[in-house]
């Protein structure tokens, strides 16, 4: 049998969110047609990045260093940690350029239907982090959800008594996109509030 | 039931499924508990999009003879957490895993479905969720058939008497006994009345939990691990 390479990059593709077979089919004819120069540098971009990105050591945002960008930006408040979800809402906190804090990604939220506890969410690293980095204000990030609502609660629970603030969620940030409606956006107006 | 037919339910949990869709464990008043698809829910514009969430009664129609559904239509009685945290959502977190895991799939129930509406109503009223918990799994235990028998001992079949003092046994009930008592037997009269204000609230709460995990069946409550520090 032949090998069909065409194929094979198209197929390739469609593991892409929203990718389907026909814009993977678009995809790969731009690659190879119009574009194999950046087609070339995205390649080894690509190879690159999932070889030498792991976890930041600190805050467990995506980084190809031990430390993520934020982590080892010595002008940043090293007092506040926001606490999101996912890396996206460390992306989609930056671009606003409104927060001058540090981050914790705990990559998920409490969830007991499916087994997703304190442990996988790293929460004991992070309260170490408050402890030893004298950390003076939390902003809760989590997902207005009942179980971003308990995933914060139970932060809150377990940490000595500092500033303790909820972001007002609903302008989609990051991966909660699908919980977001004009109730949401209301709430989001009001502006963070100390809990 | 006919296509266009609308249907009462609760959202008890959803997952994604591919890119854009989301698969949701309803409660239906009239079917009992079922797997419904939203193809395409994940999308801004899609019709579904927002209205999955846990805990909001929503109206809906649906198509298919399978065992998976698929989501035709919704609409909803908005439902709207306060930005305020509160140990309430640790409560509805362990409500809907019990809804998950000790409910049959296809079984109408419609006082189940009225117990656990109240339920949801209620919560949002009230501030203290203890004895909101106890009675909602003591008549949730009762309408799986589980329920506990509050009206006579377990060896001499005889009516609990308030001056005597017992144990409890798991899946069998309240046995008379001076050594190391659960209840003394005006505490299990109040259970039955459902005045638990002067009853030991650990006890009762060891009551309801050895009973569920008897209906469990080996089954772990996550959420009881979870939550377990913190309860306290
Ligand atoms: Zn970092």
């Amino acid at each position: 049998m032949t090998k069909d390479l065409l194929n094979d990059l198209i197929q390739a593709l469609t593991i892409l969110p929203g990718v389907g077979k026909k814009s993977a089919q678009r995809m790969a004819l731009y690659l190879l047609d119009k574009n194999k120069q950046g087609a070339k540098i995205m390649a080894s971009t690509l190879l690159e990045a999932v070889e030498d990105i792991s976890r930041c050591k600190r805050c467990r945002m995506l980084t190809s260093n031990d430390l993520c960008r934020v982590c080892s930006d010595l002008s940043r408040d090293d007092k506040s940690i926001c606490i999101v979800e996912s890396p996206s809402d460390v992306l989609a906190i930056e671009s606003t350029g409104g927060y001058k804090g540090k981050y914790f990604v705990l990559l998920g939220r409490l969830s007991p239907i499916e087994g997703v506890g304190p442990e996988e969410l790293g929460i004991d690293e992070l309260l170490i982090i408050i402890e030893s980095e004298g950390i003076e204000e939390l902003i809760l990030a989590t997902s207005s959800t009942v179980e971003g609502d308990a995933t914060g609660m139970y932060i809150k629970d377990h940490i000595p008594d500092i500033k303790v603030s909820r972001i007002s969620y609903g302008i989609p940030i990051g991966g909660e996109l699908e919980y977001v409606d004009s109730n949401t956006i209301a709430q989001a107006i009001q502006g963070r509030t100390e809990v | 039931m006919s296509p266009n037919e609308w249907e009462e339910c609760f959202l008890l949990h959803q997952r994604s499924y591919g890119d854009t869709s989301i698969i949701a464990e309803i409660f239906t008043r009239k079917s009992g508990k079922m797997s419904v698809i939203a193809r395409g829910a994940k999308k801004p514009k899609s019709k579904f999009f927002g209205y999955l969430v846990p805990f909001s009664k929503l109206q809906i129609t649906y198509s298919g003879r399978s065992e998976l559904k698929t989501l035709t239509n919704i609409d909803r009685e908005i439902f709207l957490l306060d930005n305020s945290l509160s140990k309430k959502s640790y409560s509805l977190l362990y409500i809907n895993e019990l809804m998950i895991k000790l409910l049959p799939k296809d079984a109408a129930n419609e006082d189940l479905f009225n117990l656990y509406s109240k339920f949801i109503e209620d919560s949002l009223k009230l501030l203290e969720m203890e004895f909101l918990l106890r009675n909602f799994e003591i008549d949730l235990l009762d309408m799986l058939g589980y329920g506990i028998n509050f009206q006579t001992d377990i060896d001499a079949h005889e009516p609990i008497d308030p001056s005597t003092d017992y144990i409890f046994i798991a899946e069998r009930g309240f046995q008379a006994s001076s050594k190391n008592p659960d209840f003394s037997g005006q505490d299990i009269i109040n259970i039955r009345n459902r005045n638990f204000t002067d009853v030991p609230s650990n006890k009762l709460k060891q009551l309801t939990q050895a009973t569920i995990m008897f209906c469990l069946e080996g089954k772990d409550l996550n959420s009881r691990q979870i939550f377990r520090r913190l309860q306290k």
